[in-house]
C-alpha cells in the first residue's frame, strides 16, 4: 500500500473564468449566426468568416476546454494542478490575444493578427506546460490522463499552424502551401485536440456519473487513442508533404476507426451502467458522438472523392465537426462540469451540516432537453443546407439562437446559485437506505 | 496519521457506488454524527481532490492510501474537544 499526500484541488475560480469567457463567446456568436451562416457558402478563407469560426473556436471550444481540463485535470489524474497562479495568468493572456486576434480579423488589422496570435501561442504554451506538468505528478497515467495530455499537445502543434496563418496574412509567406497548412491546422485542431480531449472526459465523466467506470475497457482504449492520435499526425503530415494521396486516405480512416471504437466503450459504459436513471449529459453525448462519426466518415469520403475546398462537403464536414461535435458535447458537459464547479463554491461548505441540492436539481431537466432538440434539429438542417447549397442558413441561425437560448437560461439558472445566499436549500439529501452508501459501524 | 492507533469511535463507510457531489456529502454527514475524537474510514474510487479541501479547512487530519487504480481509502480523524 502506497500512502499519498493530500493536498488541494485548485482554487474554483480558475475554470469558472475560463468558462464566463467561453459562455459570453457562445451567446454573441450564436446571436449574430444567422447573418454569420451565410458567410459559409461564400468563401471559406474571408476575414469576416474566419472571425466568426475563430469566436466560436477561440471563444468558445478553447476557454471551455481549458477551463474544464483545470477543474477535471485534477480529479483525472489524482494529483494537484501544476500552477495555479500559472494558470490565472494564461487567462489574461488568452484573453488579450483572443481579443486582439478577433480585432484584428474583423477590421483586417494585421499587427493585431500577429501580436494576437501569438499571445494566444502563449497562452496555450501555458496550458499544455501545466496540463502535462501535472501529468508527471500523477501517482500513475492511465488512458484517460494520456488523452488529455495528448491533446494538449496537439493544441500546440494546431496553434503552431494557426500562428503561421496569422503572420502569412501579412506576409503571404506560405506562398502556394496557404491550403494545405490551414487543412492541417483544422485537422489538428479538430481531431487531435477537440476530439481527443473529449474521448478522455467523456471516458471518466460518462463513467464517473452513470457508476460505469469498471466496464471500461483499457485495450480498446488505448487502441482508439492511437488510431486517432496517429491518424491526426498522419493527415496533416500527409496534407503537407507531397507523399501519395492514399496515405491521407489511409490516416481519415483510422481517425473514423479510433472514433468508432470509442463509440463502442460509450455503448458499453451506458448498457452497463450501475446508475439507471436518465442523465441530462447522455442525450448531447450520444449526439456528439454519432455527429463524430458521420464528420470523420465524411472526411474520408471526400478524400477518396478528391473534394476540393470548392465543393460543399469540405465545409458540411467542418459544420458538423465543429457545431454538431463540439458545441453539442460542451453544452452536455457543461451540465456536469460546470454545475459541480457552482455546487463546489455554493453548497460543498454546507453539506453535511443542513440539506443541499442535488446537481440535477440546479437547473431543469425540460429547459434542458427542450434546447437539446432544437439544437440538433439546427445542425442536421444547418447539414443539408450547405450539402444541397440551399440559402436558408439564416432560419438555421434562428434555430441555433432557440436551442442555445434554453442552455442559456440553464446555464443563468445554475450560476444564480454561486451568488444565492446562505439560507437552506429547498430539496434535501439523497439518502439510499441498504446501498452501499450507508453507514457501518 | 497512524492507521492502527486507538480512537474513541471508528465509522466506516463505502462511497464507491455514489455518483458526485453524494460521496462528498456522505462523508461530511459521518463526519458530523462522528463524536469528537473519532475517526472516518472511507472506501473511495479515486482520491477525493474536492473533500481535501473541505477537511482542510474545517481542520480534520487526513490521509490517503492507494489501494489500485479504482481503489483508495481515505481515513479522516476529526478533533478531540480541547480539555
Amino acid at each position: 500500500m502506497m500512502s499519498l499526500d493530500s493536498r488541494n484541488a485548485p482554487s474554483l475560480d480558475l475554470p469558472a473564468r475560463f468558462m464566463v469567457l467561453a459562455i459570453v463567446s457562445f451567446a454573441v456568436a450564436v446571436g449574430i449566426s444567422p447573418w454569420a451562416l451565410p458567410l459559409m457558402q461564400g468563401g471559406f478563407n474571408t476575414f469576416p468568416l474566419l472571425a466568426f469560426v475563430h469566436l466560436v473556436t477561440l471563444g468558445f471550444i478553447g476557454a471551455m476546454i481549458i477551463g474544464a481540463s483545470y477543474q477535471l485535470v485534477p480529479v483525472a489524474l489524482q494529483a494537484p494542478l501544476r500552477s495555479v497562479r500559472l494558470g490565472r495568468a494564461s487567462f489574461w493572456i488568452y484573453l488579450a490575444g483572443l481579443v486582439l486576434f478577433l480585432t484584428g480579423l474583423l477590421r483586417e488589422w494585421l499587427p493585431g493578427l500577429s501580436i494576437g496570435g501569438t499571445l494566444l501561442g502563449i497562452g496555450f504554451t501555458l496550458y499544455i506546460a501545466i496540463v502535462l506538468g501535472t501529468l508527471l505528478r500523477a501517482p500513475y497515467r492511465d488512458a484517460v490522463g494520456w488523452h488529455i495530455a495528448i491533446g494538449a499537445v496537439f493544441s500546440g502543434v494546431g496553434m503552431t499552424y494557426g500562428v503561421l496563418l496569422a503572420f502569412n496574412k501579412g506576409s503571404g509567406f506560405l506562398g502556394g502551401q496557404l491550403l494545405d497548412v490551414l487543412a492541417a491546422h483544422i485537422v489538428v485542431m479538430l481531431s487531435g485536440w477537440v476530439a481527443i480531449t473529449f474521448i478522455g472526459v467523456a471516458y471518466r465523466l460518462i463513467g464517473m456519473f452513470t457508476l460505469a467506470e469498471k466496464h471500461l475497457q483499457p485495450r480498446p482504449m488505448w487502441a482508439g487513442l492511437v488510431l486517432v492520435a496517429g491518424g491526426t499526425a498522419l493527415l496533416s503530415l500527409a496534407l503537407l508533404a507531397p507523399w501519395p494521396w492514399i496515405v491521407a486516405q489511409g490516416a481519415a480512416a483510422m481517425i473514423l476507426a479510433g472514433f468508432v471504437v470509442f463509440a463502442a466503450q460509450v455503448r458499453r459504459m451506458y448498457r452497463r451502467r450501475m446508475r439507471r436513471t436518465f442523465d441530462i449529459h447522455m442525450p448531447f453525448a450520444i449526439a456528439a458522438n454519432t455527429m463524430m462519426i458521420l464528420s470523420a466518415a465524411s472526411l474520408t469520403v471526400g478524400l477518396v472523392l478528391g473534394m476540393t475546398p470548392a465543393d460543399p462537403l469540405p465545409m458540411a464536414t467542418g459544420w458538423l465537426a465543429i457545431f454538431g461535435v463540439a458545441l453539442t458535447a460542451i453544452q452536455g458537459f457543461f451540465y456536469k462540469i460546470s454545475t459541480f464547479l457552482v455546487w463546489l463554491k455554493r453548497y460543498a461548505p454546507l453539506a453535511g451540516r443542513q440539506s443541499v441540492p442535488k446537481l440535477e436539481e440546479m437547473y431543469s431537466k425540460r429547459v434542458a432537453l427542450a434546447g437539446f432538440w432544437t439544437w440538433l434539429t439546427a445542425i442536421v438542417g444547418g447539414w443539408l443546407m450547405l450539402i444541397l447549397g440551399l440559402d436558408w442558413l439564416p432560419l438555421i441561425g434562428l434555430a441555433l439562437i432557440a436551442g442555445a437560448s434554453c442552455f442559456v437560461v440553464n446555464v443563468v439558472t445554475i450560476a444564480r446559485h454561486w451568488f444565492a445566499p446562505a439560507e437552506a436549500p429547498a430539496s434535501s439529501v439523497v439518502r439510499r437506505p441498504g446501498t452501499k452508501g450507508g453507514m457501518t459501524q | 496519521m497512524d492507521w492502527d492507533a486507538p480512537a474513541t469511535a471508528e465509522v466506516t463507510i463505502d462511497v464507491r457506488e455514489l455518483v458526485p457531489p453524494e460521496p462528498m456529502i456522505r462523508v461530511l454527514q459521518a463526519l458530523e454524527a462522528l463524536p469528537d475524537g473519532g475517526r472516518l474510514l472511507v472506501h473511495h474510487v479515486r482520491r477525493p481532490m474536492h473533500l481535501y479541501d473541505r477537511l482542510d479547512e474545517m481542520g480534520y487530519a487526513h490521509d490517503t492510501r492507494e489501494l489500485g487504480p479504482d481503489r483508495v481509502d481515505v481515513l479522516i480523524g476529526k478533533p478531540g474537544r480541547p480539555s
